[in-house]
């Protein structure tokens, strides 16, 4: 196991390489950000002078080496932006992406899940039906649309939820949903068909000839075998869920690095750029080395050598 | 199974009901601004940016501008041209900052040394033109220009002026960290992304604000902005669309609040290449588009149609220069003239960071126009970074443009400088003459030359079409019915300003 984990965290170290590699290559391929810090009034010379304090003068091969030694000191620069270590800004704003995307998850599965095994168990019934529509249109809605549709329901018109900011947990709640539908919508799909699979099996079947009760029956036969699939795809989605807080956070307000991420791109900070998406990039591994050794749990044919 | 539905079930209620008791609000006290991008940094020293309205709050400045952009005594209290080049401010002597420091000459002398501090420079280009500075008493000081600067008592209003402890301290993240000035309001706190609240300076030299607290909360969605103005939770929003006005008016918990605007909207020929090198196609551009409509038709009326770049309320401004009319047969000629007998194709570089949400449409509307004398102009839509880049320093920007310049000190000077003169690394116009025209108004300490100055300048630059000056936009603002403010025409949000509506005046 712990062989394992190792393993595994070394294998995460060619992906943060690439990760940062291009992302450095494709924010220098579009150009330089010193028309974004300088003033226009600014003289020719003004301009040589910054692009010269800023390294742009230098080949693009000199940058991204002066970069790496830089970056493996674990300096990623200052935000031209903020005027602070990039890395810095992003750690301060990582908590509320990661406590929304985890609010998100909670949503997905907790209502996902039993969703999911429910319409397995009562195929062809109205629930069946129900969980297929709500799925269908979980998938289909853009979470910004779903957002503003949440915003005017919940805290216009009901005003039972404040609109926007962070705070308690009541300023989780809609932009939890809002991120986390459409995961719940396919977490909800996969555990319906892996259920319907696992339940015509012949282990299930004889498990109802011992006379089980029906609860015994789905829960300690059918869901942990269909849960494999499911847990995997928690895993992927978590990349969509951190690319949907982007958006998410800014129709919230939500102070989180995902909304950093898209001012920073906006202002071409590309040491805030890189900071976040290698921040994010690492988030993103966790998640999927985490998922990794619930197989165990769940499963205990899987055994990590 | 069941059991698992019930509780996720629960789950959801409690979240729910535990809201319900936690529901936003503001008190009568306090008074919430929603801000689209909260400020970067709260030093006084550096370019205020976004961070202009909780530094005007925190800080004054050595004058300040009313609502109507008149210039007013602030932290001084009266200021004279001593001789050409320096400018004499004397100085309140009842004015401590909100550690209880003593606000003095020395104070500002100071202040200007760290905003001007080579090593570490953060003054805004405005302040490029001082030289030296010197505490002439306690309660005077000098500043001292390279050449003559008639808008120095304008400048000053953005000299933000912090105590001497922290001013002296080289530790320059102080200002973000705990910031203190002379103004209105004191910090509280700054969660970054989130929100910065304020309380009142009960002390304060102009008398206590009507407001105990103030909190400036970044709301970066345009529709979450008006959600949250609707339910109480934000007092005030800025650039409110104009389909929105209607359903804020009868909404019964707001209204809207118009000013002139102080961007001037413009679309760029780029006169260093073709076609646009060729003075009568820029023309014929600006008779082929009829602006009117398009104001009536796409922004609801929110706009000036303009000749140039200079408001009428700008000083110098040219009454008899007048726009270029809506001459679609004049513009045919002129193309025929220079050679474009049979029409010409364009590509027109446009960006959502550019001339508010409307601008699509509108670039829709000056791309149809174009097209019906003949030149087929296809719209390029990028990001702002990308726009700027490739106009300020690759230089490839396609020959027709949008772009956008901001007046500042209800004068021509900055606008002008920006948009028409050569030696920037940014302008690709190249005209001498302008040139030498846009120096001495600049540098001249005579009004009344100086107006006669620009008066010119506005017909010369009708005449050499460089832009199209389509119009300065109305702002638009969305107030509570709690609250009284009048916008102001810098586009700024004061909240000194602010008062209950029908309350306690300051």
């Amino acid at each position: 196991m712990t062989k394992f984990v190792i393993r595994r965290l070394l294998q995460c170290i060619p992906a943060l390489f690439g990760v940062v590699c291009v992302v450095f290559i494709m924010t220098h391929a579009i150009g330089n950000p010193i028309a974004a810090l300088l003033p226009p009034e600014a003289s020719e010379e003004q301009y040589h002078q910054l692009e010269e304090a800023l390294g742009f003068d230098k080949p693009l091969g000199q940058q991204f080496i002066g970069y790496w030694r830089n970056a493996l000191r674990g300096d990623f620069g200052s935000s031209y932006w903020l005027n602070q270590p990039a890395l810095g800004i992003v750690l301060q704003r990582l908590p509320a992406t990661i406590e929304l995307a985890l609010a998100a998850l909670l949503i997905a599965i907790v209502l996902g899940i039993p969703a999911g095994i429910c319409a397995a168990v009562k195929r062809n019934s109205v629930v069946s039906t129900a969980v297929s529509v709500v799925s269908v249109l979980g998938m289909s809605m853009p979470d910004f649309w779903l957002g503003m549709i949440l915003i005017l329901w919940f805290g216009v018109s009901l005003r039972w939820l404040p609109i926007s900011g962070r705070g308690g947990v009541e300023h989780l709640v809609l932009p939890a949903c809002a991120l986390g539908i459409r995961m719940m919508a396919i977490l909800a799909r996969l555990m319906r068909a892996d259920m319907l699979d696992v339940l015509s099996q012949d282990y299930v079947r004889t498990a109802w000839a011992k006379g089980l009760r029906r609860s015994v029956v789905v829960s300690k036969h059918a869901v942990r075998n269909a849960l494999i699939p499911t847990i995997t795809m928690i895993g992927l989605q978590f990349g969509a869920l951190i690319g949907g807080a982007v958006v998410v956070e800014s129709v919230f307000g939500w102070p989180g690095a995902g909304r950093l991420l898209l001012q920073a791109i906006e202002r071409r900070d590309y040491p805030l750029i890189q900071a976040a998406a290698l921040v994010l990039a690492i988030a993103f591994l966790a998640i999927n080395l985490l998922v990794d050794l619930v197989y165990g749990f769940v499963d205990p044919r899987i055994r990590y050598e | 199974m069941r059991r698992l539905i019930v509780v996720s079930f629960l789950i959801l209620l409690g979240i729910c009901s535990f809201s319900v008791l936690g529901s936003a609000g503001t008190s009568d006290q306090e008074f919430v601004v929603a801000i689209t991008v909260l400020g970067d940094h709260f030093d006084p020293h550096r370019p205020p940016g976004n961070a202009a309205y909780p530094l005007m709050a925190v800080f004054d400045g050595l004058t300040r501008l009313n609502t109507d952009g008149e210039l007013c005594p602030s932290l001084a209290q009266s200021w004279e041209a001593v001789d050409e080049t320096t400018w004499r401010f004397h100085l309140r002597n009842d004015v401590s900052f909100h550690n209880g420091e003593q606000f003095t000459a020395e104070v500002v002398k100071q202040n200007i040394a760290r905003m001007l501090d080579p090593k570490e420079p953060r003054a805004s280009y405005f302040f490029s033109s001082i030289v030296s500075y010197g505490v002439v008493d306690d309660y005077t000081i000098d500043v001292v220009t390279v050449r003559p600067d008639p808008l120095m008592p304008y400048k000053v209003s953005g000299l933000f002026v912090g105590p001497a402890s922290m001013v002296g301290n080289p530790k320059s993240d102080q200002f973000n960290a705990h910031p203190v000035g002379t103004g209105p309001f004191e910090f509280v706190e700054w969660i970054k992304g989130e929100r910065i609240v304020l309380r009142a300076n009960k002390t304060y030299f102009r008398g206590a604000p009507a407001f105990s607290r103030v909190v400036f909360r970044e709301i970066p969605d345009a529709s979450s902005q008006i959600a949250e103005l609707l339910v109480g939770g934000v007092d005030i929003i800025e650039q409110v669309r104009s389909e929105f006005i209607a359903k804020i008016e009868a909404s019964g918990v707001a209204h809207i609040a118009v000013a002139p605007g102080a961007q001037n909207q413009v679309v760029g020929l780029r006169p260093d290449i073709a076609p646009f090198s060729d003075k009568r196609v820029r023309q014929a551009v600006n008779y082929a588009l009829d602006i009117e409509s398009i104001i009536s038709a796409i922004l609801g009326g929110y706009a000036h149609h303009q000749a140039t770049p200079i408001h009428p309320s700008d000083f110098g401004f040219n009454p008899d220069v007048l726009p270029y009319p809506y001459d679609p047969a004049k513009a045919r000629e002129l193309l025929a003239e220079a050679g474009y007998k049979d029409g010409l194709k364009v590509d027109f570089a446009i960006s959502s960071g550019v001339g508010g949400s409307s601008y699509a449409e509108v670039a829709q509307a000056i791309a149809f126009q174009l097209g019906e004398v003949g030149i087929q102009a296809s719209i390029v839509s990028m990001d702002f970074a990308t726009l700027r880049q490739r106009l300020y320093t690759d230089k490839s920007i396609s020959p027709m443009y949008c772009w956008n310049w901001k007046t500042w000190f209800n004068d021509p000077d900055i606008v002008m400088f920006g948009l028409y003169y050569s030696d920037t690394y940014s302008n690709m116009i190249d005209d001498p003459t302008l040139d030498a025209m846009i120096l001495d108004a600049r540098f001249c300490m005579d009004a009344e030359k100086r107006s006669a100055l620009y008066k010119e300048l506005q017909a010369l630059i009708r005449e050499e079409a460089y832009y199209v000056p389509l119009y300065y936009l109305e702002n638009i603002y969305a107030v509570s019915n709690r609250i009284s403010w009048t916008p102001r025409v810098d586009e700024r949000i004061y909240v000194y300003d602010a008062v209950p509506a029908g309350g306690v005046g300051k």
